[in-house]
């Protein structure tokens, strides 16, 4: 395969079908940081809320912008931390628990 | 990265509005640079959740004619600046739950068709024909004005969309760069002072949201604005179950007004909720009212799950009208601000409007509409009434 073959073949963010080419792109546009990626790309707004993706996009930006990892800062947490049913927040049981 | 060392105009701020003006500016050949604190939409604009709405009350019209200029612009942009933002004519719906309302609906109705707006009355069985989900005897609805005009775009979309095109026509964007100075001399703008350099400049617009009273103090003028939080929520996409943009007033505590939509993606976003201070962390007393709304609204939410919150600041003036064109004293410091929770809406036609003004560069020449919204209309003090 060749390398964008490979690129465009990789998956890096489950959730949303993101590519490493997309990634790759995306950060040439100037989405250089993982707050901007996240919200061109989407990576980060699925369903994981970025716990696959995160790590592996930041590795791409340090690696394509010349920088340590521990330079690219992660995105800001949104909670709740694991996705929650509105029945619970909203203070209803769901049907068939009485 | 050091900023280019001049510009016909510098915006300050990043988001939709900052954008937008920059590309129509950069159309008619104007050196512009933008300037942003953090990255692009990182403030009011990226909390936005994205709602497009001609309707607004009788007593402010300008909102009506502002909003329509916009979807009129929305409806090609995507042509225009060859982005797909995303943009829907979905509808906005707004129920009704009581008799007086009904009254107050009907006659912003009235209004919103004298200006040319297509909006219509729905009984309560036509409602549930639009909105099949909605919980119509359950809320108590008992009709709804509905304009099919009206939609949804992406935010982020829209700001990038802009700034690219901006871009493409030699517009200098420059993302995490401070405004530190702003030098006058004899009421004229001389230069920007930002943490990657010095750009002359004679012209300054302020499109920097929840930050405009910062950068206005940088001028020595006065804004009468306040910037304070609101949240949002999403959900797990999930196939097709909100079709319009439902959109109520609170009337009584126990109707408490709602806003909520489905994207594209299939995530229902909203209803969001406003506060005072200055705070910007998530809440869970916000996270179990938002939800509550959802549910009442859409019971069929219950099952599904909140995946996120967010907070932004919002920038509203004292009367919730935009604040735009030349300041007294300092014709040149262009105000772009105060959009009051309805930037993004306002923004592609206010952004035209305002290039029209610059370019043109005579007050006289201005819409009324524009001159209505001048920062002068606050003199002798007016203090911001949203919490009051």
């Amino acid at each position: 395969m060749t390398d964008n073959a490979q690129e465009e073949n990789t998956f890096i963010c489950m959730c949303e079908d993101i590519t490493l080419k997309e990634v790759m792109e995306a950060i040439d546009e100037g989405f250089t940081d993982l707050e901007e990626i996240k919200r061109h790309l989407r990576c980060g707004m699925g369903i994981c809320q970025g716990r696959t993706c995160v790590r592996l996009i930041a590795t791409i930006i340090a690696q394509k912008t010349n920088q340590p990892v521990n330079n690219i800062i992660s995105p800001r947490t949104r909670p709740p931390i694991r996705p929650i049913p509105y029945s619970v927040l909203a203070g209803e049981t769901s049907e068939g628990e009485g | 990265m050091k900023v280019k060392d001049k510009a016909d105009v510098v915006i300050v701020g990043g988001g939709v509005s900052g954008c937008a003006l920059a590309y129509y500016l950069a159309k008619t050949g104007v050196d512009v640079a933008v300037i942003e604190r953090k990255f692009l939409a990182s403030g009011a604009t990226g909390c936005c959740p994205g709602g497009i709405r001609q309707q607004f009350d009788a007593e402010r019209k300008e909102l009506i004619l502002l909003s329509k200029g916009s979807v009129k612009i929305f409806e090609t942009l995507d042509d225009e600046l060859n982005y797909d933002t995303e943009f829907t004519q979905k509808g906005y719906l707004f129920p009704i739950v009581t008799e007086k309302d009904l009254e107050g609906y009907k006659e912003n109705l009235g209004v919103q068709r004298s200006l040319g707006v297509d909006v219509e009355f729905l009984d309560s069985h036509e409602v549930k024909e639009h909105e099949p989900k909605l919980d119509v005897d359950g809320v108590g609805i008992i009709g709804a004005i509905f304009c099919h005009e009206d939609g949804t775009a992406n935010p982020f979309k829209v700001t990038y969309a802009y700034a690219k095109a901006a871009k493409r026509l030699g517009a200098n964007i420059y993302t995490y760069t401070e405004v530190e100075a702003i030098r006058t001399a004899k009421g004229e703008i001389k230069s920007v002072t930002t943490s990657r350099g010095i750009i002359k400049t004679n012209t300054v617009v302020n499109a920097a949201g929840g930050n405009s009273r910062e950068i206005a103090r940088m001028v020595g003028v006065q804004l009468p604005n306040l910037a304070f939080p609101e949240e949002n929520i999403v959900s797990e996409p999930l196939k097709p179950t909100i079709k319009t943009v439902i959109k109520a007033r609170p009337t009584s505590p126990s109707s408490p007004g709602i806003f909520i939509h489905q994207t594209k993606n299939g995530e229902i976003i909203g209803p969001g909720g406003e506060r005072l201070g200055h705070d910007t962390s998530s809440t869970l007393s916000y996270l179990k009212k938002a939800t509550r709304k959802a549910v009442r609204y859409f019971p069929a939410l219950k099952h599904i799950n909140v995946l996120r919150t967010w907070t932004g600041m919002q920038d509203y003036s004292p009367d919730s009208l935009p604040i735009l064109g030349p300041t007294d004293g300092v014709e040149t410091f262009i105000q772009f601000n105060g959009l009051s929770g309805v930037g993004f809406m306002l923004a592609p036609h206010c952004a035209k409007l305002l290039s029209q003004l610059i370019v043109e560069g005579k007050p006289s020449t201005l819409s009324e509409l524009v001159k209505k919204l001048n920062l002068r209309r606050f003199k002798g003090g007016h203090a911001c009434t949203k919490f009051l």
